[in-house]
Protein backbone atom coordinates (compact mmCIF):
# COMPACT_ATOMS: atom_id res chain seq x y z
CA UNK A 1 0.00 0.00 0.00
CA UNK A 2 1.25 3.04 -1.16
CA UNK A 3 0.91 6.74 1.53
CA UNK A 4 -2.10 8.68 -0.03
CA UNK A 5 -0.49 11.25 0.84
CA UNK A 6 1.98 10.94 -1.29
CA UNK A 7 -0.67 11.65 -4.16
CA UNK A 8 1.47 11.59 -7.67
CA UNK A 9 -0.01 9.02 -9.97
CA UNK A 10 1.88 8.22 -13.70
CA UNK A 11 -0.18 7.15 -16.64
CA UNK A 12 0.97 6.22 -19.83
CA UNK A 13 -0.95 5.34 -22.40
CA UNK A 14 -0.04 2.53 -24.79
CA UNK A 15 -2.76 2.64 -27.54
CA UNK A 16 -6.15 4.00 -27.99
CA UNK A 17 -8.75 4.16 -30.43
CA UNK A 18 -12.34 4.51 -29.80
CA UNK A 19 -12.76 0.75 -29.36
CA UNK A 20 -10.15 0.71 -27.16
CA UNK A 21 -7.59 1.84 -24.57
CA UNK A 22 -4.73 0.64 -22.95
CA UNK A 23 -2.94 2.87 -19.99
CA UNK A 24 -0.30 1.83 -17.65
CA UNK A 25 -0.75 3.26 -13.73
CA UNK A 26 1.43 3.87 -11.44
CA UNK A 27 1.53 4.83 -7.65
CA UNK A 28 -1.98 3.95 -7.01
CA UNK A 29 -3.33 1.66 -4.36
CA UNK A 30 -4.96 -1.43 -6.10
CA UNK A 31 -8.40 -0.42 -3.92
CA UNK A 32 -8.79 2.68 -5.96
CA UNK A 33 -8.05 1.57 -8.97
CA UNK A 34 -10.69 -1.61 -8.77
CA UNK A 35 -13.19 0.92 -7.71
CA UNK A 36 -12.11 2.62 -11.34
CA UNK A 37 -13.05 -1.05 -12.62
CA UNK A 38 -16.17 -1.43 -10.95
CA UNK A 39 -17.73 2.31 -11.82
CA UNK A 40 -16.23 1.48 -15.41
CA UNK A 41 -18.57 -1.71 -15.19
CA UNK A 42 -21.77 -0.55 -13.20
CA UNK A 43 -21.76 2.49 -12.94
CA UNK A 44 -21.11 4.58 -16.16
CA UNK A 45 -24.74 5.27 -18.03
CA UNK A 46 -25.84 4.65 -21.62
CA UNK A 47 -28.76 3.87 -23.29
CA UNK A 48 -30.24 0.71 -24.18
CA UNK A 49 -33.61 -1.03 -25.21
CA UNK A 50 -36.09 -1.53 -22.12
CA UNK A 51 -39.21 -1.75 -23.68
CA UNK A 52 -40.71 -3.84 -26.81
CA UNK A 53 -43.72 -3.81 -28.49
CA UNK A 54 -44.13 -6.47 -31.05
CA UNK A 55 -46.53 -5.97 -33.68
CA UNK A 56 -46.02 -8.48 -36.04
CA UNK A 57 -43.79 -11.88 -35.67
CA UNK A 58 -44.06 -14.86 -37.88
CA UNK A 59 -40.30 -15.27 -37.89
CA UNK A 60 -39.11 -18.65 -36.50
CA UNK A 61 -37.95 -16.93 -32.87
CA UNK A 62 -40.22 -16.24 -30.38
CA UNK A 63 -41.12 -12.43 -29.00
CA UNK A 64 -39.28 -12.82 -25.88
CA UNK A 65 -36.31 -13.89 -27.52
CA UNK A 66 -35.78 -11.62 -30.18
CA UNK A 67 -36.63 -8.52 -27.17
CA UNK A 68 -33.90 -10.21 -25.58
CA UNK A 69 -31.06 -9.64 -28.30
CA UNK A 70 -32.78 -6.04 -28.70
CA UNK A 71 -31.94 -4.94 -24.86
CA UNK A 72 -28.23 -6.10 -25.61
CA UNK A 73 -27.93 -3.69 -28.97
CA UNK A 74 -25.39 -1.09 -27.63
CA UNK A 75 -26.51 2.28 -28.67
CA UNK A 76 -24.51 5.17 -29.39
CA UNK A 77 -24.35 7.19 -26.18
CA UNK A 78 -22.21 9.90 -26.65
CA UNK A 79 -24.92 12.53 -25.13
CA UNK A 80 -26.04 10.54 -22.38
CA UNK A 81 -26.19 13.69 -19.91
CA UNK A 82 -28.69 15.38 -21.67
CA UNK A 83 -31.00 12.57 -21.00
CA UNK A 84 -32.66 12.19 -17.36
CA UNK A 85 -32.67 8.50 -15.88
CA UNK A 86 -36.62 7.23 -16.31
CA UNK A 87 -36.69 7.21 -12.75
CA UNK A 88 -36.19 11.10 -12.29
CA UNK A 89 -37.78 12.21 -15.36
CA UNK A 90 -40.50 14.86 -14.98
CA UNK A 91 -42.67 12.91 -17.35
CA UNK A 92 -45.50 10.77 -16.37
CA UNK A 93 -44.49 7.82 -18.80
CA UNK A 94 -42.17 8.85 -21.41
CA UNK A 95 -40.91 11.87 -23.29
CA UNK A 96 -38.37 12.71 -25.76
CA UNK A 97 -36.39 13.58 -22.17
CA UNK A 98 -35.99 10.23 -20.93
CA UNK A 99 -36.73 7.94 -23.87
CA UNK A 100 -35.61 7.42 -27.33
CA UNK A 101 -38.17 5.49 -30.10
CA UNK A 102 -36.88 2.75 -32.33
CA UNK A 103 -38.53 0.99 -35.14
CA UNK A 104 -37.82 -2.47 -37.04
CA UNK A 105 -39.90 -3.52 -39.85
CA UNK A 106 -38.77 -6.37 -42.61
CA UNK A 107 -39.95 -8.38 -44.84
CA UNK A 108 -38.64 -11.54 -46.98
CA UNK A 109 -40.54 -10.43 -50.34
CA UNK A 110 -38.53 -12.57 -52.46
CA UNK A 111 -37.92 -16.26 -51.97
CA UNK A 112 -34.34 -15.85 -50.94
CA UNK A 113 -33.73 -15.24 -46.94
CA UNK A 114 -33.13 -12.56 -45.34
CA UNK A 115 -31.07 -11.27 -42.39
CA UNK A 116 -32.60 -8.48 -40.15
CA UNK A 117 -29.55 -6.37 -38.80
CA UNK A 118 -29.53 -4.15 -35.74
CA UNK A 119 -28.91 -1.53 -38.51
CA UNK A 120 -32.44 -1.99 -39.76
CA UNK A 121 -33.59 -0.45 -36.17
CA UNK A 122 -34.76 3.11 -37.41
CA UNK A 123 -34.26 5.99 -34.60
CA UNK A 124 -36.42 8.46 -33.92
CA UNK A 125 -33.06 10.64 -32.96
CA UNK A 126 -30.26 10.71 -34.80
CA UNK A 127 -27.84 10.97 -31.33
CA UNK A 128 -29.20 7.22 -30.25
CA UNK A 129 -28.37 4.55 -33.48
CA UNK A 130 -27.30 0.89 -33.18
CA UNK A 131 -23.56 1.30 -33.29
CA UNK A 132 -21.91 0.63 -36.46
CA UNK A 133 -18.61 0.47 -37.61
CA UNK A 134 -16.97 0.46 -41.23
CA UNK A 135 -16.29 -3.34 -40.97
CA UNK A 136 -19.66 -3.75 -40.21
CA UNK A 137 -21.71 -1.40 -41.52
CA UNK A 138 -25.28 -3.43 -40.92
CA UNK A 139 -24.37 -4.04 -37.11
CA UNK A 140 -25.60 -6.80 -35.20
CA UNK A 141 -27.44 -10.14 -37.04
CA UNK A 142 -30.82 -9.96 -34.85
CA UNK A 143 -32.68 -12.86 -36.65
CA UNK A 144 -33.19 -14.21 -40.24
CA UNK A 145 -36.37 -14.45 -42.30
CA UNK A 146 -37.55 -16.88 -44.93
CA UNK A 147 -40.07 -16.41 -47.49
CA UNK A 148 -42.66 -14.90 -46.73
CA UNK A 149 -41.78 -14.16 -42.87
CA UNK A 150 -41.80 -10.56 -41.00
CA UNK A 151 -40.92 -8.85 -38.48
CA UNK A 152 -42.28 -5.71 -37.34
CA UNK A 153 -42.17 -3.73 -33.91
CA UNK A 154 -41.49 -0.73 -31.75
CA UNK A 155 -38.57 -0.59 -29.01
CA UNK A 156 -37.82 2.23 -26.46
CA UNK A 157 -34.21 3.06 -24.86
CA UNK A 158 -33.99 3.94 -22.26
CA UNK A 159 -31.04 5.54 -19.96
CA UNK A 160 -29.65 3.19 -17.39
CA UNK A 161 -26.44 1.76 -15.34
CA UNK A 162 -24.85 -1.57 -15.34
CA UNK A 163 -25.46 -2.10 -11.95
CA UNK A 164 -28.92 -3.00 -12.74
CA UNK A 165 -29.01 -4.38 -15.82
CA UNK A 166 -25.45 -5.28 -17.53
CA UNK A 167 -26.84 -4.35 -21.17
CA UNK A 168 -26.09 -0.35 -19.70
CA UNK A 169 -22.02 -1.10 -19.27
CA UNK A 170 -20.96 1.01 -21.81
CA UNK A 171 -18.12 -1.58 -21.96
CA UNK A 172 -17.21 -4.71 -23.35
CA UNK A 173 -14.21 -5.41 -21.25
CA UNK A 174 -12.26 -3.39 -18.27
CA UNK A 175 -9.82 -5.61 -16.64
CA UNK A 176 -6.10 -4.58 -14.95
CA UNK A 177 -3.30 -6.51 -14.20
CA UNK A 178 -0.34 -6.45 -12.85
CA UNK A 179 2.98 -5.78 -14.67
CA UNK A 180 4.75 -9.49 -14.75
CA UNK A 181 8.68 -9.85 -13.92
CA UNK A 182 10.42 -12.49 -16.21
CA UNK A 183 13.23 -13.21 -15.51
CA UNK A 184 15.52 -15.90 -17.47
CA UNK A 185 19.21 -17.30 -15.88
CA UNK A 186 21.36 -16.84 -18.78
CA UNK A 187 23.47 -19.63 -17.09
CA UNK A 188 20.95 -22.10 -16.47
CA UNK A 189 20.00 -21.01 -20.96
CA UNK A 190 23.80 -21.83 -21.88
CA UNK A 191 23.52 -25.48 -20.72
CA UNK A 192 21.03 -26.80 -22.42
CA UNK A 193 20.85 -28.50 -25.87
CA UNK A 194 18.41 -26.88 -28.96
CA UNK A 195 15.69 -29.02 -28.59
CA UNK A 196 15.22 -28.42 -25.15
CA UNK A 197 15.54 -24.61 -25.25
CA UNK A 198 13.29 -25.07 -28.27
CA UNK A 199 10.44 -27.48 -25.99
CA UNK A 200 10.90 -24.60 -23.22
CA UNK A 201 10.22 -21.50 -25.60
CA UNK A 202 7.10 -23.28 -26.72
CA UNK A 203 5.91 -24.12 -23.20
CA UNK A 204 4.86 -20.66 -23.35
CA UNK A 205 0.88 -20.14 -24.41
CA UNK A 206 1.64 -16.52 -24.52
CA UNK A 207 4.78 -16.57 -26.74
CA UNK A 208 6.59 -14.35 -23.85
CA UNK A 209 10.04 -15.85 -25.14
CA UNK A 210 11.76 -15.63 -28.52
CA UNK A 211 14.10 -17.38 -30.06
CA UNK A 212 16.28 -17.13 -33.77
CA UNK A 213 15.34 -20.06 -35.94
CA UNK A 214 18.13 -22.14 -34.64
CA UNK A 215 17.52 -21.94 -30.83
CA UNK A 216 20.57 -20.64 -29.61
CA UNK A 217 19.44 -17.66 -27.91
CA UNK A 218 16.21 -16.92 -25.79
CA UNK A 219 14.38 -13.55 -25.11
CA UNK A 220 12.28 -11.64 -23.80
CA UNK A 221 11.43 -8.97 -26.69
CA UNK A 222 10.82 -5.27 -25.53
CA UNK A 223 7.12 -5.51 -24.58
CA UNK A 224 6.53 -9.39 -24.33
CA UNK A 225 6.78 -9.42 -21.25
CA UNK A 226 3.23 -7.24 -21.03
CA UNK A 227 1.74 -10.82 -22.69
CA UNK A 228 2.68 -12.89 -19.50
CA UNK A 229 -0.80 -14.13 -17.85
CA UNK A 230 1.25 -15.57 -14.51
CA UNK A 231 0.30 -19.31 -15.67
CA UNK A 232 3.65 -20.44 -14.55
CA UNK A 233 3.48 -22.98 -17.20
CA UNK A 234 7.22 -22.26 -17.72
CA UNK A 235 8.10 -22.39 -14.37
CA UNK A 236 6.45 -25.84 -14.35
CA UNK A 237 7.86 -26.81 -17.34
CA UNK A 238 11.50 -26.10 -15.62
CA UNK A 239 11.06 -27.87 -12.67
CA UNK A 240 9.64 -30.95 -14.63
CA UNK A 241 12.84 -30.71 -16.82
CA UNK A 242 15.08 -30.59 -13.87
CA UNK A 243 15.81 -27.16 -14.51
CA UNK A 244 14.71 -25.06 -11.37
CA UNK A 245 16.05 -21.80 -11.33
CA UNK A 246 15.49 -21.46 -14.91
CA UNK A 247 12.68 -18.85 -14.98
CA UNK A 248 11.14 -16.27 -11.98
CA UNK A 249 8.01 -15.26 -13.01
CA UNK A 250 6.74 -12.57 -10.16
CA UNK A 251 4.61 -8.92 -9.83
CA UNK A 252 7.36 -6.51 -10.75
CA UNK A 253 5.88 -3.94 -8.26
CA UNK A 254 2.61 -3.73 -5.95
CA UNK A 255 1.41 -0.54 -7.15
CA UNK A 256 2.04 -0.98 -11.27
CA UNK A 257 -1.17 -1.89 -13.20
CA UNK A 258 -1.62 -2.63 -17.25
CA UNK A 259 -5.35 -1.14 -17.45
CA UNK A 260 -7.17 -2.51 -20.64
CA UNK A 261 -10.88 -0.99 -21.81
CA UNK A 262 -13.18 -1.78 -24.53
CA UNK A 263 -16.12 0.12 -25.42
CA UNK A 264 -19.26 -1.90 -26.99
CA UNK A 265 -18.86 1.03 -29.17
CA UNK A 266 -21.58 3.20 -27.13
CA UNK A 267 -19.25 5.99 -25.91
CA UNK A 268 -15.36 6.00 -26.91
CA UNK A 269 -12.95 3.89 -24.78
CA UNK A 270 -11.30 7.15 -23.45
CA UNK A 271 -14.24 9.18 -22.50
CA UNK A 272 -15.76 6.58 -20.77
CA UNK A 273 -12.54 6.19 -18.83
CA UNK A 274 -12.43 10.13 -18.06
CA UNK A 275 -16.46 9.91 -16.67
CA UNK A 276 -15.31 6.72 -14.56
CA UNK A 277 -13.20 9.09 -12.57
CA UNK A 278 -15.78 11.95 -12.86
CA UNK A 279 -18.56 9.78 -11.08
CA UNK A 280 -16.11 8.92 -8.46
CA UNK A 281 -15.53 12.20 -7.62
CA UNK A 282 -19.60 12.53 -7.38
CA UNK A 283 -19.48 9.94 -5.22
CA UNK A 284 -16.94 11.40 -2.45
CA UNK A 285 -18.88 14.79 -2.84
CA UNK A 286 -21.96 13.56 -1.63
CA UNK A 287 -19.95 11.14 0.31
CA UNK A 288 -18.72 14.67 2.21
CA UNK A 289 -22.12 16.35 1.76
CA UNK A 290 -23.50 13.52 3.95
CA UNK A 291 -21.32 13.55 6.45
CA UNK A 292 -21.64 17.02 6.50
CA UNK A 293 -25.39 16.76 7.51
CA UNK A 294 -24.91 13.62 9.97
CA UNK A 295 -23.52 16.50 12.18
CA UNK A 296 -26.88 17.83 13.05
CA UNK A 297 -29.22 14.76 13.25
CA UNK A 298 -27.17 12.39 14.89
CA UNK A 299 -29.17 8.82 14.12
CA UNK A 300 -28.22 6.56 17.46
CA UNK A 301 -29.06 3.41 16.87
CA UNK A 302 -27.26 0.94 19.25
CA UNK A 303 -24.18 -1.19 18.18
CA UNK A 304 -23.92 -3.28 15.50
CA UNK A 305 -23.06 -6.96 15.69
CA UNK A 306 -21.19 -7.98 12.15
CA UNK A 307 -17.70 -8.82 11.06
CA UNK A 308 -15.60 -6.09 9.27
CA UNK A 309 -13.39 -6.87 6.45
CA UNK A 310 -9.66 -5.91 6.76
CA UNK A 311 -7.96 -7.01 3.74
CA UNK A 312 -8.19 -6.45 0.47
CA UNK A 313 -11.02 -8.10 -1.56
CA UNK B 1 -29.61 7.68 -9.72
CA UNK B 2 -29.52 6.30 -6.07
CA UNK B 3 -28.97 9.08 -3.93
CA UNK B 4 -26.53 8.31 -1.17
CA UNK B 5 -27.87 7.63 2.34
CA UNK B 6 -25.60 8.03 5.63
CA UNK B 7 -26.22 6.48 8.67
CA UNK B 8 -24.10 6.80 11.63
CA UNK B 9 -24.16 4.11 14.91
CA UNK B 10 -22.45 5.51 17.54
CA UNK B 11 -20.54 4.17 19.97
CA UNK B 12 -20.18 5.10 23.88
CA UNK B 13 -17.90 7.92 22.19
CA UNK B 14 -17.68 9.93 19.31
CA UNK B 15 -14.21 8.17 18.71
CA UNK B 16 -15.94 4.86 17.93
CA UNK B 17 -18.28 4.58 14.81
CA UNK B 18 -20.38 2.73 13.01
CA UNK B 19 -21.15 4.18 9.19
CA UNK B 20 -24.01 2.86 7.21
CA UNK B 21 -23.86 4.04 3.84
CA UNK B 22 -27.09 3.77 1.64
CA UNK B 23 -26.87 2.40 -1.87
CA UNK B 24 -23.19 2.22 -2.40
CA UNK B 25 -20.70 -1.35 -2.10
CA UNK B 26 -17.10 -1.79 -2.48
CA UNK B 27 -16.45 0.60 -5.07
CA UNK B 28 -16.47 3.34 -2.24
CA UNK B 29 -16.02 1.47 0.87
CA UNK B 30 -12.69 0.12 -0.70
CA UNK B 31 -10.87 2.95 -1.19
CA UNK B 32 -12.11 4.76 2.33
CA UNK B 33 -10.87 1.99 3.83
CA UNK B 34 -7.56 2.29 1.98
CA UNK B 35 -7.33 6.07 3.00
CA UNK B 36 -8.38 5.43 6.64
CA UNK B 37 -5.74 2.73 6.94
CA UNK B 38 -3.15 5.28 6.26
CA UNK B 39 -4.53 8.35 8.63
CA UNK B 40 -2.26 8.66 11.61
CA UNK B 41 -5.24 8.89 13.94
CA UNK B 42 -6.87 5.78 13.13
CA UNK B 43 -6.31 3.11 15.48
CA UNK B 44 -9.23 0.57 13.35
CA UNK B 45 -10.69 0.63 10.54
CA UNK B 46 -12.63 -2.02 8.23
CA UNK B 47 -15.70 -2.31 6.08
CA UNK B 48 -18.37 -4.71 5.26
CA UNK B 49 -21.40 -5.38 2.78
CA UNK B 50 -23.40 -7.48 5.03
CA UNK B 51 -25.94 -8.95 2.37
CA UNK B 52 -25.33 -8.75 -1.42
CA UNK B 53 -29.27 -8.26 -1.51
CA UNK B 54 -29.29 -4.97 0.56
CA UNK B 55 -27.54 -2.41 -1.18
CA UNK B 56 -25.46 -0.99 1.99
CA UNK B 57 -22.05 -0.89 3.19
CA UNK B 58 -20.51 -0.40 6.70
CA UNK B 59 -17.90 1.32 7.70
CA UNK B 60 -16.38 0.86 11.18
CA UNK B 61 -13.87 3.82 12.38
CA UNK B 62 -12.05 3.77 15.90
CA UNK B 63 -9.75 6.80 16.18
CA UNK B 64 -7.34 7.76 18.91
CA UNK B 65 -8.36 11.18 19.33
CA UNK B 66 -10.46 12.85 16.86
CA UNK B 67 -14.39 12.43 16.69
CA UNK B 68 -14.70 9.60 13.54
CA UNK B 69 -17.22 11.48 12.17
CA UNK B 70 -14.20 13.98 11.50
CA UNK B 71 -12.21 11.54 10.27
CA UNK B 72 -14.20 10.23 7.66
CA UNK B 73 -14.58 13.21 6.51
CA UNK B 74 -10.94 13.92 6.01
CA UNK B 75 -10.39 10.52 4.57
CA UNK B 76 -13.35 11.68 1.71
CA UNK B 77 -11.25 14.38 0.74
CA UNK B 78 -7.90 12.80 0.74
CA UNK B 79 -9.82 10.68 -1.90
CA UNK B 80 -11.56 13.44 -3.71
CA UNK B 81 -7.75 15.21 -4.00
CA UNK B 82 -6.37 11.94 -5.20
CA UNK B 83 -9.02 11.76 -8.07
CA UNK B 84 -8.80 15.16 -8.89
CA UNK B 85 -5.18 14.88 -9.23
CA UNK B 86 -6.04 11.39 -11.42
CA UNK B 87 -8.22 13.17 -13.40
CA UNK B 88 -5.45 15.70 -14.52
CA UNK B 89 -2.83 12.99 -14.90
CA UNK B 90 -5.68 11.08 -17.28
CA UNK B 91 -6.02 14.53 -19.67
CA UNK B 92 -2.54 15.28 -19.98
CA UNK B 93 -1.78 11.54 -20.96
CA UNK B 94 -4.67 11.76 -23.53
CA UNK B 95 -3.50 15.14 -24.69
CA UNK B 96 0.06 13.96 -25.39
CA UNK B 97 -1.05 10.76 -26.91
CA UNK B 98 -3.06 12.48 -29.24
CA UNK B 99 -0.41 14.73 -30.03
CA UNK B 100 2.20 11.65 -31.14
S1 LIG C 1 3.94 -17.57 -16.52
FE1 LIG C 1 2.87 -18.42 -18.30
S2 LIG C 1 2.50 -16.64 -19.62
FE2 LIG C 1 4.04 -16.01 -18.13
S3 LIG C 1 5.98 -16.39 -19.15
FE3 LIG C 1 5.54 -18.22 -17.96
S4 LIG C 1 4.47 -19.57 -19.37
FE4 LIG C 1 4.45 -17.52 -20.29
ZN1 LIG D 1 -39.38 11.58 -19.33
Amino acid sequence: MINPQKNDPKIRILSCTDEKIVFTLREVDVSVVNSLRRILLGEIPSMAIEMVEIINNTSVLPDPFIAHRLGLIPLTSNYIQDFNFPQDCNCTSTCDNCCVDLQLSRKAETEQEIGVYSADLISTNPRVTPVRDPETPRGILLLKLSAGQQISLKATAKKGIGRHHAKFSPVSCAVFSYEPDVRLSQAIIDDMPANEKEAFVTSCPKQVFSSDPMFSVIKIHDQDHWNCMFCQECVNWAEENHREGLVIVKHREPNNFKFTVESTGSIPAAMIVKLAIQQMMKKLDLCRQATDNIGNQLTVLGSLDGEYLESDL
Amino acid sequence: MSTLKLQIVQDSDEKNATFIFENEDHTLGNPLRYVLSKHPDVSFVGYSVPHPYEEKMHLRIQTKSKPARDVLKEATNTLEEMMTTLKGKMEDALREAEIS
